[in-house]
């Protein structure tokens, strides 16, 4: 790893607890240290502070780090495998499976589906199923663009269903799926965050061991084959880790957009490096610090206007990508 | 002492006469207007017909103009369309619309409603299950053929400011379309007062206005002896949708029914129009001690929490003290909007259950 | 090294028919032929990308059926007739790739793989592009690298496809010369196909050429220039 890499991951490390802090803290209601000392170690629900921190504050930066690293880290496989920088770890349609599946269970107006609980199993479902789609078709393709293609068209495919589900339901119904599309980091519970760290964790173990296949993956498919990498194999591991994390993410949060786009070409662009080593570690730390700079920012704007997440990350991720696509066509 | 007697006598026949008329006299004001409280419609008495406005939502200027009358009027005023009285065949697309008829016994002038499960009314059921009324399906949806097929002649549905489909054409075909704007009134009484417009519609205009009075009597008695309340309780009203929490704002309709039933509602002091919205964070730190959680939209305790876990940290919910009209929503919304003595009553009993002279629920009940 | 027998190569119909033919280490083959009579499909053959429609290749006796993609990593490098470089991809990581098939689960250069890595550098005489961007540098040079790269990755075969065919005159010559040196000097098997009939006709290069008739591939040391031209192009 060249000196200048460690530099810049070293400041994104450093970078991470001090966003984390600011993150928990600038809330509307003012926490102590006492608080946050005493919610995790002497906690008694009883205090409203400590309530706070529990309920609300910890589970959302736990939250943003998480779907941050997770979205980056599938947007940067999903680039490499298909050697396109306007990839994301939504390109396979997995993501649209969620939408799909939370677009029937609130629209049927079987309000079970319209909670927490249900809303989280539902896009969970949605994602397996389509994951499984995914991982089917690219069994059969003969090589990477295809599967691409094949993604894009299912998604377009459940896009067209899920507009015509919202056209044939309620108002009320409409609003649930609605807002759920906005994304949020604030509808994960505590008891949650144990199971989502687990995942999240195996993803980044599994995704270290991509690292070397996904280096020599940049010199092309063929040229990968004939360096003995198993292509088909690669092809498969990356679509289960993608549609791990962005899954996981989808499922707790909602569809969270433009991480997985911009992060990925942030850290090539910053790192100027195909060293995945580097790139991997670049994306879990640029990831969470976006996602959690932009969560600090809808907590800042709260006492004005109530933002959901996906207005912060768009408004900030949109230009960067078009930055992205000048720079290429340059 | 003989030019005493006629004077004396004509002044009792005079007396008599505006005592009988009474209740009409006092109705209309100088200008023949009939309405008190609404302030979104209006229903002018002219000569040989009644002028019906229906005011905007938003600027309150008039934007739906009808002449109700038996005949149509030798002259029709500039853009007035005509409504022949009474109608006979209506399309109620609200709860509301169809509490209001109901209470005029006009429930067998409708032949059009937008949703069966919607509907609470017994008499409004038969009618959908035996085919005189037809089930029509949400406003965005409703196809254009299944309306000309109720041989309907007015249609009547709540006006959130997009226009009724297929507007135009059904107006060329002969339907006249109403624009309701009752969900736009904050004063209960107001709203209750929108029984005149079906009254004068399907040629009950005395029963409406006797119906609506009696009402109003009772709210404003209710009201009065809520007013020397000194302790008021606190309350909150509403729920989550996503990480927003909405609940009505100091002026509106469900404020104004908390603080005449001597409850003190937490956000009274909030202005503007719609909802206010609320993070979660702010509604546990500005709730803490606030005794009652109405109007939730569920029907139980484990409702809500599956719904949302965070909601359990409400003070109201851990102490039992929410509650809602969700034992039969379909009948809350249907009644709710013409009888708000009756939710007055209810929220009495909530706020203040030793003031209650009725112990018992009309509409809402103990959330547990 | 490569041995074929009663080889059919092709997609679903044979394109090209080899009865018996043996490639050996420390050898150098040009491969020659009308285009579209199978060329790159017999070098993607030996490579193990392109099944045979009959018969059989054995690289250093073993069928290549019986390989799979890691086996035959260590035993065949290929390299293409254009590199377009890669964004942020330095030259020296680029040649470092050839070392996948050595390195550990993480792709940790030993010190052995600097060894070769460098080796395979001064062998091509790029040392000074090493820390430049293969975005940045020319064509030909892009060329050098990739040879390179196929040298790094120690095998005993090393097939090209048309490796020329975008090079200057000069360029041409250079690498001939080096992929001569690397079949004598480093006892590789080099098998290259080509449309430089002229360069190679004046280097002594074995030739293979494909009979425009039978389409049978056949060994020749002709210098005969119009003799080649005569099989391959039937003119």
């Amino acid at each position: 790893m060249e000196k200048r890499h460690r530099i810049l991951l070293i400041i994104a490390l450093v970078l991470l607890p001090v966003l984390a802090y600011f993150h928990l803290t600038i809330g509307q209601i003012q926490l102590s240290s006492a608080d946050f000392y005493n919610a995790v170690f002497n906690y008694s629900d009883s205090e409203t502070a400590q309530l706070l921190v529990r309920e609300f504050r910890l589970p959302r930066l736990i939250m943003a780090i998480v779907a941050g690293s997770s979205l980056a880290i599938a947007g940067m496989l999903m680039q490499t495998l298909f050697n396109n920088p306007l990839a994301g770890p939504y390109v396979l349609g997995i993501n649209s499976g969620a939408s799909l599946a939370v677009a029937l269970g609130t629209l049927s107006g079987i309000s079970m589906f319209s909670s927490n609980i249900g809303l989280i199993g539902l896009a969970l479902i949605g994602a397996l199923v389509f994951g499984f789609i995914v991982l089917g078709f690219s069994l059969f393709v003969r090589n990477s663009l295809s599967l691409l293609l094949v993604g894009i068209m299912i998604g377009s495919f459940t896009s067209a269903i899920t507009s015509l589900l919202q056209t044939i339901s309620s108002a009320d119904s409409l609003k649930v799926f609605t807002i759920w599309g906005m994304g949020s980091l604030q509808q994960v519970e505590l008891s949650q965050i144990g199971i989502i760290t687990v995942f999240f964790i195996l993803g980044i173990f599994f995704s270290f061991f991509l690292i070397k296949p996904l280096n020599a993956l940049v010199l092309g498919e063929n040229a990968s084959l004939l360096l003995g990498v198993p292509v088909k194999n690669l092809r498969i591991i990356i679509i289960v880790i993608t549609a791990l994390l962005a899954g996981l993410v989808t499922a707790f949060c909602g569809p969270i957009a433009f991480v997985g786009l911009a992060i990925p070409n942030l850290c090539k662009m910053l790192f100027k490096t195909q060293q995945h080593l580097v790139l991997l570690l670049g994306n879990i730390l640029l990831g969470a610090l976006f996602l959690i700079s932009c969560d600090i920012l809808v907590q800042g704007l709260e006492p004005f206007i109530l933002v959901p997440i996906n207005v912060i990350t768009s408004i900030v991720g949109a230009p960067f990508v078009i930055f992205i696509i000048l720079k290429r066509l340059a | 002492m003989k030019w005493k007697s006629p004077i004396l006598f004509f002044s009792l026949l005079i007396a008599v006469a505006c005592g009988s008329n009474s209740t009409y006299k006092k109705t209309i004001s100088k200008e023949g207007k009939i309405i008190e409280f609404a302030e979104h419609f209006e229903l002018i008495q002219d000569s040989g017909f009644v002028r019906l406005h229906i005011l905007d939502a938003e600027n309150k200027s008039i934007k739906f103009k009808a002449v109700l009358a038996k005949k149509v009027p030798s002259s029709l005023p500039k853009d007035y369309v005509f409504i022949q009285t009474p109608v006979k065949r209506m399309i109620a697309l609200s709860s509301t619309h169809i509490g209001m008829l109901s209470k005029l016994e006009g429930i067998n002038s409708v032949v059009g409603v937008s949703n069966q499960n919607y509907l609470d009314n017994k008499e409004l059921i038969d009618r959908t299950k035996s085919g005189k009324a037809i089930e029509l399906g949400d406003e965005g949806m409703i196809p254009m053929e299944s309306i000309v097929r109720s041989q309907a002649e007015l249609i009547v549905f709540s006006d959130f400011g997009n226009p009724f489909p297929h507007a135009a054409q059904l107006t060329k075909l002969g339907f006249t379309i109403l624009p309701n704007v009752d969900w736009r009134e904050e004063q209960p009484l107001g709203k209750a007062e929108w029984i005149k417009l079906y009254g004068y519609l399907i040629g009950k205009e005395k029963e409406s206005i006797k119906i609506f009075n009696s009402i109003k009597e009772k709210y404003l008695e209710l009201k009065q002896e809520m007013k020397l309340v000194s302790k008021r309780p606190s309350v909150i009203s509403g729920n989550l949708i996503g990480d927003i929490w909405y609940a009505p704002n100091g002026k509106s309709y469900n404020a104004q029914l908390i603080s005449d039933a001597g409850g003190e509602y937490v956000y009274a002091k909030t202005e503007g129009t719609g909802s206010i919205m609320r993070s979660m964070e702010q509604i546990l730190s500005e709730n803490r001690s606030t005794k009652f959680w109405i109007n939730p939209g569920f029907k139980s305790k484990q409702e809500i929490t599956v719904y949302n876990p965070k909601l359990k940290l409400v003070p109201a919910f851990q102490n039992n003290q929410v509650y809602c009209y969700s034992a039969r929503m379909n009948y809350f919304w249907e009644m709710s909007a013409v009888e708000p003595h009756l939710v007055l009553e209810d929220l009495i009993l909530i706020f203040h259950p030793e003031l209650a002279k009725k112990k018992t629920f009309n509409f809402y009940s103990r959330i547990n | 090294m490569i041995e074929f027998k009663n080889t059919q190569i092709g997609y679903q119909q044979p394109l090209l028919f080899i009865d018996e033919l043996n490639l050996n280490s420390g050898e150098i083959h040009v491969l020659i032929g009308a285009n579209g009579k199978g060329k790159t499909t017999l070098l993607k053959s030996i490579n193990g990308l392109q099944a045979l429609v009959s018969g059989q290749i054995e690289i250093d006796h073993r069928l290549t059926s019986a390989l799979n993609h890691k086996d035959l990593s260590n035993l065949v490098a290929f390299v293409s007739s254009k590199f377009d470089g890669i964004e942020h991809l330095k030259v020296y990581d680029y040649i470092a790739l050839g070392r996948t098939p050595y390195t550990n689960l993480f792709g940790r250069l030993s010190s052995e793989d600097h060894i070769q890595i460098q080796h395979a550098i001064n062998t091509l005489g790029i040392d000074y592009l090493s820390d430049k961007l293969t975005t940045e540098i020319s064509d030909g040079e892009r060329q050098l690298c990739s040879i390179a790269r196929a040298m790094a990755q120690e095998t005993p075969i090393i097939t090209l496809d048309e490796p020329t065919a975008f090079l200057d005159y000069a360029n041409r010559v250079k690498v001939l010369n080096i992929l001569k040196s690397l079949a004598t000097d480093q006892q590789k098997c080099i098998v290259l196909s080509s449309h430089d009939i002229d360069i190679c006709l004046e280097m002594n290069l074995p030739i293979l050429y494909i009979d425009s008739n039978s389409n049978h591939l056949i060994k020749t040391n002709t210098t005969s220039k119009s003799l080649l031209i005569q099989h391959c192009f039937g003119m």
